[in-house]
C-alpha cells in the first residue's frame, strides 16, 4: 500500500516537472547560464575584439579602490532609490485611499493613473524629455506665461535627478496603487464599524486598522519598487544619457556604457555583480525586518 | 485517462516551445529549397545596414527591386540601426559573426574595422572598365585606402553649411549670409551681429543654432568641430596623442560658444530642441541631407550659405559615409557586386537627392545643382566647400574619448566651471585615453 502511494506520487511529480520544464529550460538557458557566464567574465579582461584573459580579482580591486566614477554611480543609484521609493509609495497609498471611496468617476481616474504603466517606458521618457526641454519645452512655456524663467531642467546637475525621479514615479505609481486598492478592498468592513462604535477617529482607524491590514502589500510593493529602482536604465538613457556630466550615471547605465560602448566587458561584469549583491543584501535585510513590520499575514 | 491527457499536454508544451525557437531556421531553409526546385539558381540573401531613415530605405528598396530584375536570385534586406548605436552594435555583431554583408560606414568607425581586418578588399573595382573608378574624387577615397588597396566606396561627403531664414533677415533689413559671403565679409563677427539683431530670447527666437536637432549629447564632435577649427584651434594634436584644445585659441572658441548661450543669448540653451522649421532660428548649422526637410517649409523663405570664417579659416567639416563589405561574409562576391551597382553613375544620381555624391560626373550635373534652393547656392555652399573641408579625426578607441569629452562639455553646459578650468580639467581626463 505504502509503496504504491509513493510510486504514484513520484509519477505525479514527474508530470509536475514536465509542466514546469518549459519555464525551467528558459530560465536555465537564458538567465542562470548567462549569469554564471557573467560571473566568470568578471574575473577576466575581455573586450569582444580580443579573447578573454584571466586577471583574478583585479576588476574588483579597481572598482573598489581606483574608480571614483563607480562610487559616484553607486551614490547616484542610492539617491535615485531614496528619492523614488518614499514618493512612489506615499503617492500610491494616497491615491488608493482616495479612489477606494465609492464616488462617481473613480473608475476613470483609476484607468488614467494606471495607463502610464502599460505605455512603453521609452515613449514615456521621450515625451517627458520634450516637456522638460530648455526654454521651448512645455513646462517652461507654461512657466513663461506666469513670467517665470524656467531653468534648464535636464542641464542642471542639481535638478536633473529629481526630474528623472518624478518622471519615474509618474510612470510606475499606478501599479502600486492597484496593489494597494486590492488590499484595501480586502479589509473587512466590520473592523471599521466596530471602531466607529468605539468612537475611534478616522486617523486612528487608518493607523490601527488599515495600515496593519495592508502591511503585507506595503512590504511587497516596497521590495518590488526597491529592486526596480536599482535597475533604472531606460529613462536615463533616453532623457539624460547619464548627463549632464556624470550626475545621472546609475549602475545599470554604467554597466551598459562599459560593456557596449567601450567594450570593457570583464569590468562591466564585475560592476554587474556588485549590483547583484547590493540587491541581494537589501532584499535579505528586508526579509529579516519583515517580521517586525508585518503582523498580519495569511 | 486524466494522467494521459496531462502527460500529452505537458509534452506538447515543451515541443511547442522548442518548435517556436527553431521556426526561423526552418522557414529559411524551406524558401531556399523552393527556389532551387524552380531552377532559379541558389537563393542568396544579403544584409545591408544603414543608419538612415525611412525615405532612405524606400530609395534603396526601389534600387533593390531593379537589381533583382537582372539578379533574380539575390535578395537584399535592409537593416536600420540608429547612428548613435551604429558603431557599437556593428562591433558586437562582428564579434559574434552576425554582421551584415554590406554596411554604411562613418568616418570615425573606419579605423576600428579596417585596423581589425574586418573590411573586404574592393580593389577589383579599380580595374573594372565599366565602373569608371576614375570618376570618384581621389580625396574622398583616402580614409578607405590602405597600402594601395581600397576597402570601401564613399557615397556621401557633405560639407556642413548654414541654412538661414531669409524672411527674418529681410524683415530686419539685414544683409544675408550669402550676400556677405559674396562680398568676402562673411565672418564670425558678422554672424554675431546678425544674430543679435534677430534674437529675442524671451520669445524663443534665436539668431544662431550650431547644434543639430537632438544633438546636445554629441555636440562636441558633431556640431562644434567647425567652430574649433575656425578659431584656429583643434581638439587633438595631428598624431592624435595629445589634447590640443587647452590653448588660447581653444579657450576663445569655447568662450564664444558659452557666451552665445548664456551671455548674449543669441544661441539656444543646452537641452533646447527648437528646430529650424519652426522659423524661430535665424541661422542653423546643418548638413546637405537636411535639404529634404527644409524644402517642406512653406511659412518662410530660406537659403543656404557656407560656414563663416574665423581666425583659422572656415573650418568646414566634411561628413563622410561609405559602403563597405564585411570580410569573411559567405556572400562576399555578391556583396561587392551589389556595392558596385549602388555606386554606379545612375544610382549615385539617385542617392544624390540626399547625399553629396563622390562621383565628379554626378556632383557637377544639373540634376544635383537643382536639388537646393538655387543652383548657384548649391555651387557656393556645397561644391566650392568640398575642396576646403576636412574630415574629422578618427580613433580606434573613439568611444572612450567620446565619453570623456561628453562629460567634460557638460560642465560648460551646466555652467559649473569657468572655461579655463574646463580646459585644464579636460586635458587631464582625456590625455590618458589618447595614449592607451
Amino acid at each position: 500500500m505504502t509503496t504504491y502511494t509513493t510510486r504514484a506520487n513520484r509519477r505525479n511529480n514527474w508530470y509536475g516537472y514536465l509542466f514546469i520544464s518549459p519555464m525551467m529550460l528558459g530560465f536555465l538557458c537564458f538567465l542562470a547560464g548567462p549569469i554564471l557566464y557573467a560571473f566568470a567574465l568578471s574575473f577576466t579582461d575581455y573586450s569582444l575584439l580580443h579573447p578573454a584573459s584571466f586577471v583574478g580579482l583585479d576588476n574588483y580591486a579597481q572598482l573598489m579602490g581606483k574608480d571614483p566614477l563607480f562610487w559616484k554611480t553607486v551614490g547616484n543609484t542610492l539617491y535615485f532609490s531614496a528619492g523614488l521609493i518614499p514618493l512612489n509609495l506615499l503617492l500610491a497609498l494616497s491615491l488608493a485611499l482616495m479612489l477606494n471611496q465609492k464616488l462617481p468617476g473613480t473608475g476613470l481616474f483609476r484607468t488614467a493613473i494606471f495607463t502610464p504603466v502599460v505605455t512603453s517606458i521609452v515613449v514615456w521618457a521621450i515625451v517627458w524629455k520634450y516637456v522638460f526641454a530648455t526654454d521651448a519645452g512645455l513646462l517652461n512655456q507654461i512657466l513663461g506665461y506666469f513670467g517665470i524663467q524656467g531653468p534648464a531642467w535636464l542641464y542642471d546637475t542639481a535638478l536633473v535627478m529629481p526630474v528623472v525621479i518624478v518622471v519615474s514615479v509618474l510612470k510606475k505609481v499606478g501599479m502600486n496603487m492597484v496593489i494597494f486598492l486590492a488590499a484595501l478592498q480586502d479589509v473587512p468592513s466590520m473592523y471599521y464599524e466596530a471602531a466607529t462604535i468605539d468612537g475611534a477617529s478616522k486617523w486612528r482607524q487608518f493607523h490601527s486598522i488599515t495600515l496593519p491590514m495592508i502591511a503585507p502589500s506595503i512590504f511587497l510593493t516596497l521590495i518590488i519598487t526597491l529592486i526596480g529602482s536599482l535597475k533604472v536604465f531606460s529613462q536615463i538613457i533616453v532623457m539624460t544619457e547619464g548627463g549632464p556630466g556624470t550626475s545621472t550615471y546609475v549602475l545599470v547605465y554604467y554597466i551598459y556604457q562599459l560593456a557596449y560602448k567601450v567594450f570593457d566587458i570583464g569590468y562591466a561584469s564585475a560592476v554587474a555583480f556588485i549590483l547583484f549583491f547590493l540587491v541581494l543584501v537589501l532584499t535579505l535585510v528586508q526579509w529579516m525586518l519583515r517580521k517586525r513590520w508585518v503582523h498580519h499575514e495569511q | 485517462m486524466k494522467k494521459r491527457v496531462g502527460f500529452t499536454l505537458s509534452l506538447l508544451l515543451v515541443a511547442g516551445m522548442l518548435a517556436g525557437c527553431a521556426s526561423g531556421k526552418n522557414s529559411g531553409e524551406n524558401s531556399k529549397e523552393g527556389v532551387n526546385a524552380n531552377g532559379g539558381g541558389k537563393q542568396i540573401s544579403l544584409k545591408f545596414s544603414i543608419w538612415g531613415n525611412d525615405t532612405h530605405k524606400q530609395m534603396y528598396d526601389t534600387m533593390i527591386e531593379k537589381y533583382r530584375e537582372d539578379h533574380p536570385n539575390i535578395n537584399v534586406e535592409i537593416m536600420t540601426i540608429p547612428a548613435t548605436d551604429y558603431q557599437q552594435k556593428l562591433s558586437v555583431m562582428m564579434a559574434s559573426k552576425t554582421a551584415p554583408d554590406i554596411m554604411w560606414m562613418m568616418e570615425r568607425a573606419i579605423p576600428q574595422f579596417l585596423g581589425a581586418g574586418q573590411l573586404a578588399d574592393l580593389s577589383s573595382l579599380k580595374t573594372d572598365a565599366s565602373y569608371q573608378f576614375d570618376d570618384l574624387y581621389p580625396s574622398t577615397l583616402d580614409l578607405l585606402s590602405k597600402d594601395d588597396k581600397i576597402y570601401g566606396i564613399p557615397f556621401s561627403t557633405p560639407p556642413n553649411m548654414i541654412y538661414y531664414n531669409q524672411s527674418l533677415f529681410e524683415s530686419k533689413g539685414l544683409k544675408t549670409p550669402k550676400e556677405l559671403y559674396s562680398e568676402g565679409k562673411w565672418t564670425y563677427d558678422e554672424m554675431v551681429k546678425a544674430a543679435e539683431a534677430i534674437a529675442v530670447p524671451d520669445q524663443g527666437l534665436y539668431g544662431i543654432n550650431l547644434i543639430r536637432p537632438n544633438g546636445w549629447t554629441t555636440s562636441w564632435i558633431e556640431s562644434l568641430q567647425t567652430l574649433v577649427w575656425a578659431y584656429g584651434a583643434d581638439y587633438f594634436s595631428e598624431d592624435g596623442k595629445q589634447f590640443a584644445l587647452n590653448s588660447p585659441e581653444g579657450e576663445q572658441a569655447i568662450q564664444f560658444f558659452s557666451d552665445a548661450m548664456f551671455k548674449t543669448r543669441i544661441h539656444p540653451k543646452p537641452g533646447d530642441q527648437t528646430t529650424f522649421e519652426t522659423g524661430k532660428i535665424g541661422m542653423q548649422q546643418e548638413l546637405f541631407s537636411y535639404m529634404g526637410k527644409a524644402k517642406a517649409i512653406t511659412d518662410f523663405k530660406w537659403d543656404i550659405a557656407p560656414m563663416p570664417s574665423g581666425a583659422g579659416g572656415q573650418g568646414v567639416t566634411l561628413g563622410y559615409a561609405g559602403y563597405v563589405v564585411t570580410e569573411g561574409s559567405p556572400h562576399q562576391a555578391e556583396a561587392i557586386e551589389f556595392v558596385k551597382y549602388l555606386t554606379n553613375q545612375e544610382n549615385m544620381t539617385v542617392t544624390s537627392q540626399f547625399f553629396v555624391p563622390s562621383r565628379k560626373s554626378v556632383l557637377e550635373s544639373d540634376a544635383f545643382l537643382n536639388q537646393g534652393p538655387s543652383p548657384e547656392s548649391v555651387k557656393t555652399a556645397v561644391l566650392e566647400q568640398i575642396g576646403k573641408g576636412k574630415v574629422r579625426q578618427a580613433f580606434t578607441n573613439f568611444q572612450k574619448i567620446d565619453e570623456k569629452m561628453k562629460i567634460g562639455f557638460d560642465s560648460i553646459y551646466t555652467q559649473s566651471v569657468s572655461v579655463p578650468d574646463f580646459l585644464s580639467h579636460l586635458e587631464k581626463e582625456v590625455t590618458p585615453v589618447l595614449n592607451p
